[in-house]
């Protein structure tokens, strides 16, 4: 029987860098990844808007937002996902000036994906704001080396450049398209759980869930 | 073109039992007292037949009734029909017709007598059409008696009524159950014994053979001889029967059509699925035959009504077509067993 | 004995068709195509076929050691997976295209999603199309026919164009129509010998490998189109002609569109999945970006083949239940024809004359009997609605009247029985 867990520990938030995983182990905003993650820069620009968007949701549900009428939380929560876009604007100029363009839709996207909505909702308004805070950059951190390391690959393999430095002549141009993006996640997650089967944790097999009878 | 034909063809294996004569295995005979006098047999009434069958114990292979209850009830008239059931459209089994080829006279004699008995105005041998591999012909007719050729696909359920519309009267009996009769008649014979085919790759001399009811498997099996160690040894027909494993005990009855044995289990040769369809293209309910084979076999039966599982007759050809050898119509059962408990539970 | 039986289900006995006899059939349709490529360009195209073969078959080892099954011998399609890959390039390419592509087709396509009959695309398509985006110069860039190749070394590039390059740029290709017929012109290596595949494509259907409503209604839609819209000038025959010989389509229709696992599983789902392909590789012809889209379209179609299954087992569905929808429809009409029956009366004095009354008026099962003997006219139907309801109105009036009255005193009747029960 898989219960779903009302308050994650602290080890559970830590475990979201690795382990638990929400891209490769929860599938969420794959989809942005897939299409929109096609260089190193881009990678670490959705890593970035991911950090502004994700940590003052989460803080924000824990402190104030369990005390909000239900009719207004979520969309507090995407007013302010989306606010944060501006600065997450400025730190992405810091990494190139037209990154943010060029990822496109895909960065407004991740304001409104499912963690600002649903994970804040589901965990964050039940803990305190410490420990959201400690999950807010636990989910950064994950979605962040995933998003490097795919951006990195893909601008390697797909251009031969790494952060627009020619390093190869060779180039498979396939990989830059969204069908590998998806591909190549699908090998990173069966990864993940190789890993996992290895180290012999079983209960990070779900996202979220936690099979308290087989733990 | 299932939308006109439903069902599929099936090959039938029938040679080389047919045309070899019946076996018969050493028995004792068992004789019964009549009441009446010796009669000579063209001038025995109808009660007096019934009472001899019944005295006799024949007992019908087709259906299992006792063939005096049979005549007793049949109501025939002028309008009616009596079809002796000689059908055999399953491979491998061949008792009923070689009846046919074998024994005309007893079948003749016994077909006359029934038909005395029960009284109808049209009498006709059933055989089955379909059989591609025969070395033998089948006659046009035994002793002014016609030998109708039935035609159709797998599954057919009373193969021997298909050209009587359902509303006349009619009556089906077997061929093997008009030979005892025969015997019954002429010789005051009890019935003791039963027509069987023993086929198979694993035998070494396939026929068709007379045994004492109540005989083992085992004993059949060493009275055909053995070519090879066989995997699967089969009791019933091939379509529809059993695989045993304990052949010492498995004794013949009355209604035991074929003892099979084969050298390989359908089970070594399976592949997965290539989704192919041709499960659901043989299917003569027309279901989803595949879509509910991967469901059960991963468990997912939850909402497994809405494929109408219920509808399931468990023919088996979905079975027979899979080019990958795979159980499929043990699956589907195994689905509609679970959708009927669910429904029980809801209901509940 | 014992030891050796085995348990198995009924039925015992099965059709001779086996899934390696299908997939034997299947390679023997494809070496005819070899065997004209050999013609055509030498020894390096059976190599290439090799190379194709060998390497599908090493992944597919490493991929069934890695996803732990168990190893099984007889499987094919591995090879038949090598066999179709080379036939879709060129005689020139060089030999680590096709291994990319193999690699591609058995180690992302087929393996990760659960092995043989578990694919979800195309495993040739996917390998294809790969390639296909990573070195576009080398898949579709051509040797010219009957050009002597080195097996090994490398060869010149030779820069010939193929009819179907010809089309997309809305040229008319410089070949006769019995040229494209034979294969005499520059293309993919099994792709042109169109009347060679045709006949390995009947035998494909006699021998029920393949069902024949796929490839014919795949190339009647797509030719009708082709014929309505044509990319070129000249008479309609002749650019028909061009249309349809040039390019994978015929190849992809007979080999590719067929493919057992992708497509659906009813015939009237092949039928309407191959239209639906028609339609999609037309328009990648007309509007896609490289010369010959059709691996892309049948990418595209096996994303939908669920689709085309959902729809007919829908339809099989009302199918099957018809007798029991019949029914509930005339069930449901009956009780929209008629009010309820009168309640039940209670028996006092004044109620003998109602109970009459109700016994006149017509019942329930009565009505029933009635609509269902004679045509459900509404006419009909409806008439003896309204007598019924006419009296069913008057005696429930005087029903309630009668209760009105009655109602106190046997209640209370009741209620000093029940007290004394109790006491």
């Amino acid at each position: 029987m898989t219960k779903i867990k009302e308050k994650l520990s602290a080890k559970d938030s830590l475990a979201h860098i690795f382990f638990s995983n929400p891209v490769l182990v929860g599938g969420l905003v794959i989809g942005q990844l897939a299409a929109g993650d096609t260089s190193l820069q881009t990678g670490a620009a959705l890593a970035v808007t991911f950090l502004f968007v994700t940590i003052p949701v989460l803080v924000f549900a824990a402190a104030v937002g369990k005390y909000l009428p239900r009719w207004l939380r979520i969309v507090t929560y995407m007013l302010i996902s989306g606010g944060m876009l501006f600065p997450a604007y400025i730190a992405c100029s810091g990494i190139s000036a037209t990154v943010f363009d060029s990822v496109g839709i895909y960065l407004p996207l991740l304001a409104v994906s499912t963690i600002p909505t649903a994970y804040s909702v589901k965990y964050s308004e039940k803990h305190n704001v410490l420990k959201a805070l400690l999950d807010g950059i636990a989910l950064s951190a994950g979605f962040g080396i995933v998003s490097i390391i795919l951006g990195a690959g893909r601008e390697f393999f797909g251009y031969g450049t790494l952060w627009g430095i020619k390093i190869s002549e060779n180039s498979f141009p396939a990989i830059r398209l969204p069908f590998w993006g998806f591909i190549l996640l699908g090998f990173m997650a069966a990864g993940i759980g190789a890993v996992r089967i290895l180290c012999k944790k079983p209960e990070y097999a779900h996202f979220g869930n936690v099979k308290e009878d087989e733990v | 073109m299932a939308f006109f034909t439903k069902g599929i063809l099936l090959e039938q294996h029938k040679e080389p039992m047919l045309t070899r004569n019946v076996l018969v295995m050493r028995q004792e005979y068992e004789y019964f007292d009549c009441s009446f006098p010796d009669v000579p047999v063209e001038e025995l009434s109808a009660e007096q037949i019934i009472e001899i069958a019944r005295l006799a114990g024949i007992v019908d292979e087709s259906d299992g009734l006792m063939l005096a209850d049979k005549l007793e009830k049949a109501n025939l008239g002028k309008m009616g029909t009596m079809v002796i059931d000689a059908v055999d459209d399953e491979p491998y089994v061949s008792s009923q017709m070689c009846m046919v080829l074998h024994q005309p006279e007893s079948l003749a004699l016994g077909i006359r007598l029934a038909a005395k008995a029960a009284n109808p105005g049209d009498i006709y041998i059933a055989v089955y059409k379909h059989i591609f591999d025969m070395n033998i012909n089948i006659p046009k007719s035994i002793n002014d008696i016609r030998i109708e050729r039935i035609g159709g696909l797998y599954p057919a359920e009373d193969r021997a009524y298909r050209y009587i519309p359902k509303g006349k009267n009619r009556l089906a009996v077997g061929a093997c159950a008009m030979v005892h009769l025969a015997r019954a008649v002429e010789d005051s014979r009890k019935m003791t014994s039963s027509f069987i085919t023993v086929a198979g790759e694993a035998v070494a001399n396939p026929r068709n053979v007379e045994v004492p009811i109540g005989t083992s498997a085992a004993e059949i099996l060493e009275l055909c001889g053995l070519a090879e160690e066989p995997e699967v040894i089969v009791m019933g027909g091939s379509m529809t029967g059993r695989a045993i494993f304990e052949p010492e005990e498995e004794l013949i009855n009355t209604t035991t059509r074929a003892v099979l044995a084969f050298t390989r289990s359908n089970r070594s040769y399976a592949y997965s699925c290539i989704g192919c369809g041709r499960c659901d293209h043989a299917c003569p309910e027309k279901l989803s035959v595949s879509r509910i084979r991967l469901l059960t076999d991963f468990g997912k039966t939850d909402g497994i009504k809405k494929y109408d599982v219920n509808l399931c007759t468990g023919c088996g050809a979905c079975s027979y077509v899979c080019p990958a050898r795979i159980d499929v119509a043990a699956t589907v059962l195994k689905a509609k067993r679970i959708a009927a408990q669910g429904k029980k539970e809801g209901a509940k | 004995m014992r030891e050796k039986l085995m348990f198995q289900n009924a039925p015992h006995v099965r059709q001779r068709e086996s899934v390696l006899t299908i997939m034997t059939d299947v390679i023997i349709a494809l070496i005819p195509l070899y065997v004209m490529s050999f013609f055509y360009y030498g020894a390096r195209a059976i190599a290439l076929g090799l190379c194709g073969v060998i390497s599908c078959m090493v992944f597919s080892l490493a991929g069934t050691l890695i996803s732990k099954e168990s190893l099984n011998l007889r499987d094919l399609t591995p090879v038949i997976t090598g066999l179709i890959i080379p036939l879709l390039m060129p005689a020139d390419i060089p030999y680590h295209v096709v291994l990319a592509a193999c690699a591609v087709a058995i180690l992302v396509v087929k393996f990760p999603f659960g092995g043989t009959g578990n694919n979800l695309f195309n495993p040739a398509a996917v390998g294809f199309a790969s390639v296909a985006l990573c070195w576009p110069d080398l898949v579709f860039k051509y040797p010219a026919v009957l050009s002597s190749l080195s097996v090994f070394g490398e060869n010149a590039e030779k820069a010939a164009t193929s009819p179907a390059y010809s089309l997309a740029i809305g040229a008319v290709p410089e070949y006769d129509v019995l040229d494209l017929l034979l294969g005499s012109v520059p293309g993919p290596m099994g792709a042109t010998n169109i009347l060679v595949i045709i006949a390995c494509g009947v035998f494909l259907i006699v021998r029920k490998a393949v069902n024949w409503r796929t490839p014919v209604f795949f190339l009647l839609t797509y030719g009708a189109l082709s014929a309505l819209f044509p990319r070129i000038e000249g008479s309609g025959f002749d650019a028909l002609c061009y249309e349809l010989f040039s390019g994978m389509i015929v190849f992809g229709a007979f080999f590719m569109l067929s493919e057992p696992v992708t497509s659906p599983k009813r015939d009237f789902g092949k039928l309407l999945y191959s239209m639906a392909a028609g339609i999609i590789v037309f328009l990648f012809g007309h509007f896609g970006g490289f010369e010959d889209g059709f691996v892309y379209a049948i990418i595209i179609m096996n994303v939908f083949t669920p689709v085309f299954d959902t729809v007919c087992e829908n339809a099989l569905h009302l199918y099957r239940n018809k007798e029991k929808l019949k029914e509930s429809i005339e069930s449901d009409i009956k009780k929209a024809a008629q009010k309820p029956a009168p309640a039940v009366v209670r028996k006092h004095k004044k109620a003998e004359n109602e109970d009459k009354a109700a016994a006149d008026a017509p019942t329930v099962d009565e009505i029933s009997v009635k609509a269902s003997k004679e045509p459900l006219s509404e006419e009909n139907s409806f008439e003896k609605g309204e007598i019924s309801s006419e009296e069913t109105e008057k005696i429930q009036e005087e029903n309630e009247e009668a209760i009105a009255d009655k109602e106190p005193a046997p209640q209370e009747e009741h209620e000093k029985e029940k007290e004394a029960a109790l006491q």
